[in-house]
């Protein structure tokens, strides 16, 4: 059988990477949250 | 919707305030949209507020992987940052920019795609990650591009200074759309834009209404567009196996051209493969949904399921201070659970991680049965089954028991063409002669792992001293689109393949219907299969295993067609 080796991955190296997606899911948040506002105006009118 | 705790995933994680922060805010605002959506969909079953909310589901699930991403040290095996080493190689010349990752739940398939971009940014690079969680109601158009009518119909009513005629029909158009009474590419609706069109293109605000402006990406679009930027993106597809065929079938196209055209602007987006690389991954009970055409075009990796060496290294990552009696405990629990094919759903790594910290917590000795099961087990049913915890080693069920197909035996009864690779090549002794093999593949761009052997000192008792002996580390393994890795020295080789491996493979798996053989003797019998000799062309065949539908399945000695 393989013998599997296991790498640990630096924290340090995964944070700004986090943020990044974060960030981009923020965006996308964004982007959502205004096509929500247009279809709340659509129901009012 | 599922349930989602997302608070109390979000205070456990041990990471910097800043994340916690950001995570916050994300999660305030999912919240607040997740209210504002339900009463909308309440009234009306709107298509455009369904997809509203799929998107609002994608990103709570990329909310929820990042804070368990947070809540533990991440941990990344080599053979995962070998089969990345030959993703980029080959997406580099363009040959394939893609790669199927089987495993079961808990093997750190979808983490793995987090990781790499993780390490990307580290070297300064400028990536992004897509993350598309698969569902069955997903449809290939939609991971490529939607066009908001509604949102424009609103905009031309707003900016443009039309006709009262043509006012009035399209807020009917747009109640039509929003009431998913008619698709946007119905034929009158068409007809109805062509004619708002006409009629804004002479106003000023016709430029704002060009259609480009109402284009939503989907995930493969938006990442296919990225990548012709010149942006490097990861595209992870999760769960591939939940989607429905066509959904596959639908994007084999665009994932192997990057290519596709926005039907309503006419634009053409290509996106570029050396910028994209595709990640899908799938659990291992239902990888047989995977049409094999989409598995023809990409990497194909099958991840192992830690064994118990490995799982003691995750935990002791995970908590340092463990006692390696309580360690001990339990792993054996975890594995008596883990290989019991009783259970409806096995536990996995993040329950068997969940219940330790729990154990820690609570027990200060080893404890006599199994404490807060519940964490472990899902079902009360799985509960309810005992394990025997105390059965001395030797009397452990063998890894392999006889009652359970091999990864092997279960793809080449499913129709796969199953090879079998001559073992000789993971001996010390033999390798060498495999070495004009290794110059081939080499020259034909193909990558493996070369077995790898280490050496120890053996004691002679002949010789009263001791020797040096070889054993074997790695496995020789190849990696490459249309050859897929079973274990055990067995492949699915594509045809397109099987020249350059005709000369280390030895046997192929035949399967024989019931009518073409005769059992002798039944050697063992078990749920799902029986263990027979049998007379198949008038030839006696010993211990061929034999499925619940009596079909056999023989490994025949390789010979080329």
């Amino acid at each position: 059988m393989r013998k599997t080796k296991i790498l640990k991955v630096d924290e340090k190296k995964i944070t700004p990477k986090l943020i990044t997606i974060i960030n981009d899911l923020k965006k996308k948040l964004d982007q959502l949250e205004s096509e929500v506002v247009s279809l709340e105006q659509n129901k009012n009118n | 919707m599922e349930n989602f705790d997302f608070k109390s995933k979000i205070e456990s994680v041990n990471n910097p305030e800043i994340l916690k922060n950001l995570l916050f805010q994300l999660f305030e605002k999912v919240e607040n949209l997740e209210s504002r959506l339900k009463p909308l969909s309440k009234e009306n079953p709107m298509r455009g507020v369904q997809d509203k909310i799929n998107r609002l589901d994608q990103i709570k699930h990329s909310i929820t992987e990042i804070s368990e991403r947070m809540k533990r040290p991440y941990v990344i095996t080599a053979e995962l940052q070998a089969v990345k080493d030959v993703l980029d190689i080959l997406a580099e010349t363009g040959d394939c920019n893609s790669v199927i990752l089987e495993g079961e739940p808990g093997t750190g398939k979808t983490q793995w795609a987090y990781s790499e971009v993780g390490q990307e940014l580290q070297d300064g690079k400028d990536v992004s990650l897509i993350h598309v969680r698969v569902k069955d109601t997903m449809r290939a158009s939609d991971l490529l591009y939607s066009i908001d009518d509604v949102r424009r119909l609103s905009d031309a009513q707003a900016k443009a200074v039309l006709p009262p005629d043509i006012r009035d029909e399209a807020n009917f158009w747009k109640q039509k759309i929003l009431n998913g009474d008619i698709k946007t590419d119905d034929a009158e609706y068409k007809i109805f834009r062509d004619k708002m069109n006409a009629v804004t293109e002479l106003s000023e605000v016709g430029k704002d209404l060009e259609y480009i402006n109402y284009v939503d990406l989907g995930p493969l679009g938006e990442a296919i567009y990225q990548s012709s930027l010149g942006k490097k993106v990861y595209l992870l597809i999760d769960e591939i196996e939940k989607g429905r065929e066509e959904l596959m079938t639908g994007m084999l196209d665009e994932i192997e051209n990057l290519q596709f055209t926005i039907g309503e602007t006419g634009t053409q987006i290509k996106g570029d493969k050396r910028n994209l690389r595709i990640i899908i991954t799938t659990n291992t009970e239902d990888s047989d949904k995977i049409p094999s055409s989409f598995k023809r075009r990409s990497l194909y990796h099958f991840i192992e399921y830690p064994q118990r060496d490995d799982m003691a290294e995750i935990v002791k990552l995970n908590f340092s201070n463990i006692q390696e009696n309580l360690l001990n405990y339990a792993l054996d629990v975890f594995y008596a659970y883990h290989d019991n094919d009783e259970l409806q759903k096995k536990p996995s790594t993040p329950e068997l991680l969940a219940w330790i910290k729990v154990l820690l917590k609570t027990q200060n000795k080893i404890p006599d049965g199994v404490p807060h099961k519940e964490i472990l087990l899902k079902y009360l049913d799985d509960q309810n089954i005992e394990i025997d915890l105390f059965v001395k080693d030797s009397q452990k069920i063998p890894e392999k028991s006889f009652n359970k197909l091999s990864r092997a035996e279960f793809k080449a009864f499913s129709g796969e063409p199953v090879y079998g690779l001559n073992s000789d090549i993971n001996n010390p002794n033999e390798v060498a002669k495999f070495n004009d093999f290794f110059t081939a593949l080499h020259n034909k761009g193909i990558s493996y792992y070369t077995p790898e052997f280490s050496e120890y000192d053996e004691w002679d008792n002949d010789q009263g001293d001791y020797i040096k002996e070889k054993r074997l580390e790695n496995e020789f393994q190849i990696i490459s689109p249309g050859i897929e890795y079973l274990g055990e020295g067995y492949y699915i080789i594509n045809n397109d393949k099987l020249d350059i491996m005709k000369d280390v493979l030895v046997s192929k798996f035949k399967v024989i219907e019931k009518k073409d053989f005769q059992i002798d003797s039944i050697i063992s019998k078990s749920k799902d299969i029986t263990k027979a000799n049998i007379i198949w062309e008038e030839n006696y065949y010993e211990n061929v295993t034999i499925n619940n539908d009596g079909i056999a399945l023989l490994e025949l000695e390789f010979q080329v067609l």
